[in-house]
C-alpha cells in the first residue's frame, strides 16, 4: 500500500489535495512550470520574427516599425500608463477565454458577452440614480450579468439540443454588434452632437483614478488582478474549480467519477460569460464613459491568444495581457510614424496561437537537440 | 410578388454559393478528422488575394487563382499545427482568421494606400456563353462563372467522397485513424489531402466574394459566412450534397435580409432585419440537430511527435 502511494507522480498527490496549502513545489515540478514558460517564451519570439518577415515582405523596416511600436508601448511613463488601462479588459477576455478552456469549452463568444456586459453596464451607470458607494458596484454587477446572459443561450443550447458552442458564440458575437448598433443609434443615442453614442455616464458610477493627472491611470486594475485572484482560488481550491478542471482534462473519466460534465461546461461558459462582461465594463467605467454605436475592439480574440501563451493559468494571464495590452497600445504609435495599419497586432496575436498550437512540435525539436548533446558526450 | 420572389431566388443562390463551396470543403476536411473553422479567415484572404491578382494583371482569372493558392497555403499552416504536432484545432483554425484579418487589414494600406476597402478591379460577375440560349439565357448568364464551378465541384466532391478507394480512405481516417493506419492508409497524407482541399475551396469561396459578385474587397465582407459553413456542415449530416443543401437555406436567409431592407417604410429596423442569418441559423440548427453524429475522430489529434498516436 505504501510503495504505491510513493510510485505515483508528484503533480497528482498535488491534484488530489487541493485543500493542502503552500505546499513547495517539487523540483519536478519547477522543472515542467520552466518548460512551459520557455515554450511560451520561444512561441513568442517566433512570431516577432515571422512578423518581421510579413512586414519586410510588405516593404516596411520590421525594425523600424518594432521600435515604434515599443516606444509607443513602454517607451514614456504616459505610455506605460497606457498599456495599462489598455491592460484591464484583457486581463478579463484572458481570463474568460482560460475559465472556458479549463472546462473544456472554447468561448469565442467573449467579444460579443464583452459588448453586452459593457453596454449594460454602461446604461446602469447613465440612467440608475444610487449614491456614489454602490453604483460603481451595480453597474459592474450589471455588466458581468450581461455577459452571462449572452453566453447564457448558447450554454443553454448546448445542455439541451447539443448544439455546439463554437457555432453558436460566433453567431451570438454578431447578434452582439446589430443589437448594440441598434440600441445605441435608434434607443439610447445622446441628445447633444452628432455621435452615434450613448450620453455620458453620471459620475458617481466612473471608476476613480488610481493615479491621477496626466498618467490617469484608472483603478479597474484593482479589479481586474483582483479577478485573477478569485478565479485563480477557484479554479485550484476549490471543489467546483476541481470538477471543472477534471471535466477539462478528461470528460469520460470525470463522467464515470460521478462528476456532472454537463453542468461544468455549462458552468464554465456562464463564468466565461460573466468574466468578459466585467472586463468591457472595465473599459468603459474606467476610461471612455459612454457606449459608442461600433465598440467592437476585438478583445475577444485578443483573450485567445492571451489565455493561449499563459497556457490557460490565471497568474500567466496577468503577464501575457500585459505584454497584448502593450502591442496594442504600441500600435497606433507604429500606425502614425511607420504607416502599418494597427491591425498588425493581429497578425502577430495569429501567429502566436500557431506557434502555442505546435508546441508538440517544439518541445520535439528540444528533446531531439537534447539526445544529440547526449550523444555526443 | 413574382419580382419579388425571382429577387429572392436569384440572391440565394448568389449568397448561397460561397458558403455552399466553403460548406463542401470544410465537409471533406471534416470527414478526415480535422475541423477547420479558420475557413472564415481563408475565405477573407481568398477575397483580397483575388482583388490583388486581378488589379495587377487586369485579368480576374488570375486573381481567382491568386485566392486558391493562398488558400492553400494557410490551410497548410493549419495542417502542420493540427496535424504534425497535433495541436488544438479549433483554436489552430481561429489563428488562421487572426492572421487573414490581420494580413488583409495591413495589406490594404501597404498596397492599396486605403483604408477599409480596395480600389475597384475588373471582375468576373457574368457568364456571356450561356445568353444566347433561349429564354433563360440572360438570366443565366447573369450568374458568376464560379455559380456554375461550385455546382461541378458538387458533383466531383459527391463522387471522389462516396465512390472511389480514396474518399473511403479520407473518411475511414476521420472515423478511426488508427484502424486505417493499421490497414495501410497513411493518415496524416490523409488529412493534409482534406485540409488543402477546404483551403482550396475556402479561397475559391473567398473570390467568388470580391471578383465574382463585387468588384472590390471591404474589410469584414465575408461577415461570418466561413462560420455559417461550419453549421451548414452539421445541417447537412457531414455530407457534401446536404452542406450544399444547408448553405442555400443559410443564403436563403440572407437573402431574405436583403429584399426586407430593400422595402421602402419597412417597420423593422434594419439591424434586427441584418440578424436574421445568424439568428435562424442557430434556430434552425437548433431544430435539425437531433441525431446529428459528425465522424468519430473529428477534431482528435492523431500524431506521432504529440504522442497521440
Amino acid at each position: 500500500m505504501k510503495q504505491s502511494t510513493a510510485e505515483r507522480p508528484p503533480s497528482v498527490t498535488a491534484k488530489e489535495r487541493p485543500t493542502k496549502k503552500f505546499k513547495k513545489p517539487s523540483s519536478e515540478k519547477l522543472r515542467a512550470m520552466g518548460l512551459e514558460c520557455s515554450i511560451s517564451l520561444i512561441a513568442f519570439a517566433l512570431s516577432i520574427i515571422t512578423g518581421g518577415i510579413i512586414l519586410a515582405i510588405l516593404g516596411v523596416n520590421p525594425l523600424t516599425a518594432y521600435a515604434s511600436l515599443f516606444k509607443g508601448a513602454l517607451g514614456t511613463p504616459s505610455a506605460i500608463a497606457g498599456t495599462i488601462n489598455r491592460m484591464i479588459p484583457i486581463i478579463l477576455a484572458g481570463l474568460a477565454i482560460a475559465v472556458g478552456r479549463k472546462g473544456s469549452v472554447f468561448n469565442i463568444g467573449v467579444e460579443g458577452q464583452l459588448i453586452i456586459g459593457a453596454l449594460l453596464g454602461c446604461l446602469a451607470g447613465i440612467y440608475l440614480k444610487l449614491p456614489a458607494i454602490i453604483h460603481l458596484p451595480v453597474c459592474l454587477l450589471c455588466g458581468m450579468l450581461g455577459g452571462m446572459a449572452w453566453a447564457f443561450i448558447p450554454a443553454w443550447l448546448r445542455l439541451k439540443k447539443n448544439v455546439g458552442v463554437v457555432f453558436t458564440t460566433i453567431m451570438f458575437n454578431y447578434i452582439a454588434k446589430f443589437l448594440l448598433t441598434y440600441l445605441v443609434i435608434s434607443v439610447f443615442v445622446t441628445s447633444g452632437g452628432q455621435l452615434s453614442a450613448t450620453e455620458k455616464m453620471q459620475d458617481t458610477a466612473r471608476l476613480p483614478a488610481l493615479i491621477g493627472r496626466p498618467y490617469n491611470i484608472n483603478s479597474g486594475i484593482l479589479i481586474a488582478v483582483l479577478a485573477v485572484i478569485v478565479v485563480y482560488i477557484f479554479i485550484n481550491k476549490t471543489k467546483w474549480g476541481y470538477e471543472m478542471r477534471a471535466t477539462g482534462i478528461n470528460k469520460n473519466a470525470s463522467g464515470s467519477a460521478g462528476i456532472n460534465v454537463d453542468r461544468n461546461m455549462f458552468l464554465a461558459l456562464l463564468i466565461s460569460g460573466a468574466l468578459a462582461g466585467l472586463g468591457g465594463c472595465l473599459e468603459i467605467h474606467g476610461s471612455v464613459f459612454r457606449m459608442f454605436a461600433d465598440y467592437s475592439p476585438g478583445y475577444g480574440p485578443t483573450g485567445i491568444a492571451v489565455a493561449l501563451l499563459a497556457k490557460s493559468n490565471p497568474i500567466a494571464v496577468l503577464l501575457t495581457a500585459f505584454l497584448f495590452g502593450a502591442m496594442r497600445n504600441g500600435a497606433a504609435l507604429m500606425q502614425m510614424s511607420t504607416g502599418v495599419s494597427s491591425e498588425f497586432v493581429s497578425i502577430v496575436q495569429g501567429l502566436i496561437i500557431i506557434f502555442v498550437c505546435s508546441e508538440n512540435f517544439i518541445r520535439y525539436l528540444m528533446k531531439k537537440a537534447q539526445k544529440r548533446g547526449v550523444a555526443h558526450a | 410578388m413574382l419580382s419579388a420572389l425571382s429577387y429572392i431566388v436569384l440572391a440565394t443562390i448568389r449568397l448561397g454559393t460561397p458558403i455552399a463551396i466553403t460548406a463542401m470543403g470544410a465537409t471533406i476536411s471534416e470527414r478526415t478528422g480535422i475541423l477547420n473553422i479558420g475557413l472564415e479567415g481563408i475565405m477573407s484572404m481568398g477575397a483580397f488575394l483575388a482583388v490583388l491578382g486581378s488589379y495587377w494583371t487586369g485579368n480576374p482569372w488570375f486573381g481567382v487563382l491568386l485566392a486558391v493558392l493562398v488558400g492553400v497555403v494557410i490551410s497548410a499552416v493549419h495542417g502542420f499545427v493540427s496535424i504534425v504536432c497535433g495541436g488544438a484545432q479549433g483554436v489552430s483554425s481561429q489563428a488562421l482568421v487572426l492572421l487573414a484579418t490581420g494580413f488583409c487589414s495591413v495589406g490594404l494600406q501597404a498596397i492599396f494606400g486605403q483604408k477599409g476597402m480596395s480600389p475597384t478591379v475588373n471582375t468576373i460577375a457574368t457568364t456571356e456563353f450561356l445568353r444566347p440560349i433561349p429564354l433563360v439565357g440572360n438570366i443565366l448568364a447573369d450568374f458568376s462563372p464560379i455559380v456554375y464551378i461550385a455546382l461541378i465541384l458538387l458533383f466531383v466532391c459527391n463522387f471522389v467522397l462516396f465512390k472511389t478507394p480514396l474518399g473511403l480512405r479520407m473518411c475511414a481516417c476521420g472515423e478511426h485513424p488508427r484502424a486505417a493506419e493499421t490497414a495501410g492508409i497513411n493518415v496524416g497524407a490523409m488529412r493534409f489531402l482534406g485540409v488543402l482541399i477546404s483551403g482550396f475551396l475556402g479561397g475559391l469561396a473567398g473570390a467568388f466574394l470580391s471578383v465574382g459578385q463585387m468588384n472590390l474587397f471591404q474589410e469584414g465582407m465575408v461577415a461570418g459566412r466561413g462560420y455559417l459553413a461550419m453549421g451548414a456542415i452539421i445541417m447537412g449530416r457531414w455530407t457534401p450534397t446536404g452542406a450544399f443543401a444547408a448553405a442555400m437555406c443559410f443564403g436563403l436567409f440572407d437573402a431574405v435580409q436583403l429584399y426586407i431592407q430593400i422595402i421602402p417604410n419597412s417597420p423593422i429596423p434594419h439591424e434586427f432585419v441584418q440578424m436574421i442569418p445568424y439568428v435562424a441559423s442557430i434556430i434552425v440548427l437548433a431544430l435539425t440537430i437531433k441525431g446529428a453524429t459528425g465522424p468519430a475522430a473529428s477534431g482528435q489529434p492523431y500524431s506521432k511527435i504529440s504522442g497521440t498516436r
